[in-house]
């Protein structure tokens, strides 16, 4: 299985995939993605995963970087394959970690008290610099945390979906393929009716990643999407009822 | 019984209020004017559209009442030429006839009513009290309007209205400061505000990565300590703070609150006595804590349970001369209930100020603090997490290759090093040292044993030790295993504070 690939370089920026981590889903597998984005000596690491694949992720990260460049760790939400690493990485670098204001509290239980170095981001989302660019902290509230983002980076046009765009497939970030979303549309659809909160909320982040010039979709589990690609999501993923909308299929 | 209220209530609302009573029928016109005169003290009767126009223009009634059919002009035409002068003339028109032609003009024209004689009276007295309430909150808007633009005006603080980089209004404190003649000059002058920032250790300056503009909107409600030169020539010190017009995207209102009084842009005076020195900075330091009383400014709290840093934001309630009430977060004061004292941190101190515990109250999450003195060293910038090991942890140190005989303990442990309390300063042991530290961390049953190059980075001698902070060389697989360590000792001492459970 190849665990990394650059998906993004033009000479100062470069934006990494490492996909160390697999969950059974059935008789399939779900890989899990972590995003390193990096431009000249600082970095910032997204959605680092879960206590069990943080020493692959960390030797992984020190490949491309010195650790003490690391800038930031962005968590998209609270799910322990995003965040179950908090503890450690508070521990082995002096990175700033960002994360929703509604899960800090909750952070404790994976092993983190120690708040000077936590950004909490307000429900509104925000922008920071990022060398000469920016990054976009976009919400993505109930997609499927009550507590999430997305994270658009201005230079690289790559947003950084978390959860949203999840397709239970062997296809997966690090794996080499342009993948068509008529190809994984099917195995979108199970995912997203039963994690998505309500097609209210898609419909709100689909309009609120439209302001942006999104170039290619990367989601925490499964392929990347780009251009037409990442298109056809959004317009799949506008009218998709979910969750709250399919409730009598539940209970 | 409601009628009669609503004679007493038109009598109370009308009386500063002036009529306008056009009509061309004398008898109805000396009936309706002594009913009028009841309520209103001014009346004023006109005969025709020609004349009641020409006493609008003498008198500027609050209220015009007129009839449509008359000799000259008639009331309609009247009415449209007294809205050109004022759109917002309360008329109301009465008519014998029930012409869907004249309705439809009034509504044109923007009558506030239009009343079919004959007119119960009670109707009437129902209608001229709404006209007149709604006279009324628009002159309270008014003077609510003028009011606040006379509070943005001459309030204490300069402040500046923009939408996004653009001035849209400047106060007069602002105006003067920079000698500006009026808000267009000063449009001009904030296109190059950047350069009006003076460079000053910790202070919010133009740097070449982004604009000061840009850094206080991205925090909005945040303090930032900013100098800049008066028309004298002369240092000012100010706090500057964007806040954010709420549900309105980029329109921001700048205030900077001088605090050149409270002295900080000076030197220390070198004649002082240290008794003086420090009552001086005391000063200093309440003057501070009043700034962000004031402000509502959240501080930042600090206190450490065996070594792991606790922090949580605070707000000042009340600064005394020789104490503060904070209200923070239950965990903060659990940490300061434990530690008998905390660590207060703002943007607006280039120190951090260490209070002591006086009282602290769970419910109302007030907490009392005395003994202020500021201290150099800034928890924020601690950038690596510590522990304090277990009591079953040691280390024996080995320098220039002789075990050093003296009594050692770990104070804490990071991964970048470690302090250290000797009990006696080994002979030759001095800053940059080099050592070989063999640790054993953790429990008794399952230690972590490890051999760590360090060198000593300070020695600091108190009362009854030397404390000695070592800087570790790891190699990679020591450092994994020592990230392991702190952080498993981490999420202990994180269930050991929470709830005291496991604790040794």
């Amino acid at each position: 299985m190849q665990n990394e690939k650059v998906i993004y370089d033009d000479g100062d920026h470069k934006c990494i995939v490492f996909s160390f981590d697999n969950e059974e889903v059935e008789e399939s597998f779900l890989a899990v993605n972590q995003y390193l984005i990096i431009q000249k000596n600082s970095a910032i690491l997204i959605d680092p995963g879960s206590q069990s694949t943080y020493d692959e992720v960390y030797d992984a990260v020190c490949r491309y970087i010195d650790i003490d460049n690391l800038k930031y760790i962005f968590y998209s939400h609270q799910d322990p394959d995003v965040a179950g690493s908090i503890g450690k990485w508070s521990v082995s670098c002096a990175a700033q970690q960002i994360v929703s204001k509604q899960w800090i509290r909750f952070m404790s239980h994976y092993g983190l008290m120690n708040f000077n170095r936590v950004i909490p981001l307000e429900d509104k989302g925000a922008k920071i610099h990022f060398g000469e660019d920016y990054l976009h902290f976009i919400p993505a509230h109930f997609l499927h945390s009550p507590g999430n983002f997305s994270l658009y980076d201005s230079r690289s046009k790559i947003l950084f979906s978390g959860d949203i765009g999840t397709s239970i497939t062997s296809y997966y970030g690090a794996k080499s393929q342009d993948v068509t979303f008529g190809e994984i549309r099917e195995s979108l659809e199970g995912f997203h009716k039963r994690y998505m909160a309500g097609n209210r909320f898609c419909k709100v982040w689909v309009q609120k990643v439209k302001e942006h010039d999104v170039h290619t979709m990367a989601p925490q589990h499964g392929s990347l999407l780009s251009g037409e690609e990442y298109d056809n999501f959004l317009a799949w993923f506008k009218d998709l009822e979910c969750g709250g909308d399919l409730m009598e299929s539940i209970y | 019984m409601e009628s009669k209220n609503n004679y007493k209530k038109l009598a109370k609302l009308a009386k500063d209020f002036t009529l306008l009573y056009i009509e061309d029928n004398s008898g109805l016109q000396k009936q309706a004017s002594k009913i009028f005169k009841k309520f209103f003290p001014k009346v004023i009767v006109a005969t025709n559209g020609q004349e009641g126009l020409e006493f609008f223009k003498k008198y500027y009634p609050d209220i015009i009442i007129s009839d449509i059919k008359m000799p000259k002009m008639n009331g309609l035409d009247m009415a449209r030429k007294i809205k050109e002068i004022d759109n917002d003339a309360q008329i109301i028109i009465t008519s014998a006839f029930d012409e869907k032609e004249y309705l439809l003009e009034s509504i044109d024209i923007g009558i506030t009513k239009y009343l079919k004689k004959p007119i119960p009276l009670e109707e009437l007295i129902e209608i001229l009290l709404d006209v007149i309430s709604q006279q009324n909150d628009k002159k309270n808007r008014r003077l609510f309007d003028a009011y606040t633009k006379d509070a943005f005006e001459y309030q204490d603080h300069m402040l500046i209205f923009i939408e996004k980089d653009e001035v849209l209004m400047v106060n007069k404190k602002c105006l003067e400061f920079f000698a500006q003649e009026n808000s267009k000059t000063f449009k001009e002058l904030f296109k190059t505000f950047s350069k009006l920032l003076l460079p000053h250790e910790n202070f919010l300056y133009e740097k070449d990565t982004q604009s000061w503009l840009e850094i206080i909107k991205e925090q909005d409600g945040k303090l930032f300590n900013v100098k800049l030169k008066d028309t004298k020539n002369k240092n000012r010190h100010f706090v500057l703070k964007a806040n954010k017009i709420p549900d309105k995207d980029n329109y921001y209102i700048l205030s900077f609150d001088d605090i050149s009084e409270l002295g900080l842009l000076e030197e220390d005076n070198p004649n002082l006595t240290d008794e003086q020195k420090a009552q001086e900075e005391k000063i200093k330091m309440i003057n501070l804590l009043h700034v962000l009383k004031r402000n509502k400014t959240k501080i930042k709290l600090y206190n450490s349970y065996k070594g792991l840093s606790i922090s949580n934001t605070g707000i000042i309630e009340e600064v005394l001369s020789n104490q503060i009430k904070i209200k923070t977060t239950y965990l903060q004061q659990r940490a300061i209930h434990i530690d008998k004292k905390t660590t207060i941190e703002s943007e607006l101190f280039s120190k951090a100020l260490e209070c002591s515990l006086v009282n602290l109250n769970f419910e109302t999450q007030s907490v009392v603090l005395n003994n202020f003195s500021f201290t150099p060293f800034l928890p924020s910038k601690q950038k690596y997490v510590r522990v304090m090991p277990e009591s079953s942890s040691f280390v024996d140190i080995y320098f220039d290759a002789i075990r050093l005989s003296v009594k050692i303990h770990i104070l804490d442990i990071s991964i970048e090093g470690s302090k250290l309390s000797f009990n006696s300063l080994p002979a030759g042991l001095k800053e940059n040292s080099e050592l070989i530290l063999k640790l054993r961390l953790g429990s008794k049953t399952s230690p972590l044993n490890m051999d760590v190059k360090a060198e000593v980075l300070k020695i600091e001698e108190h009362k009854d030790e030397f404390i000695v902070i070592v800087v570790f060389k790891l190699e990679s697989e020591s450092k994994k295993l020592l990230i392991d360590y702190i952080a498993k000792r981490q999420m202990a001492l994180i269930r050991e504070f929470k709830g005291l459970q496991n604790a040794e």
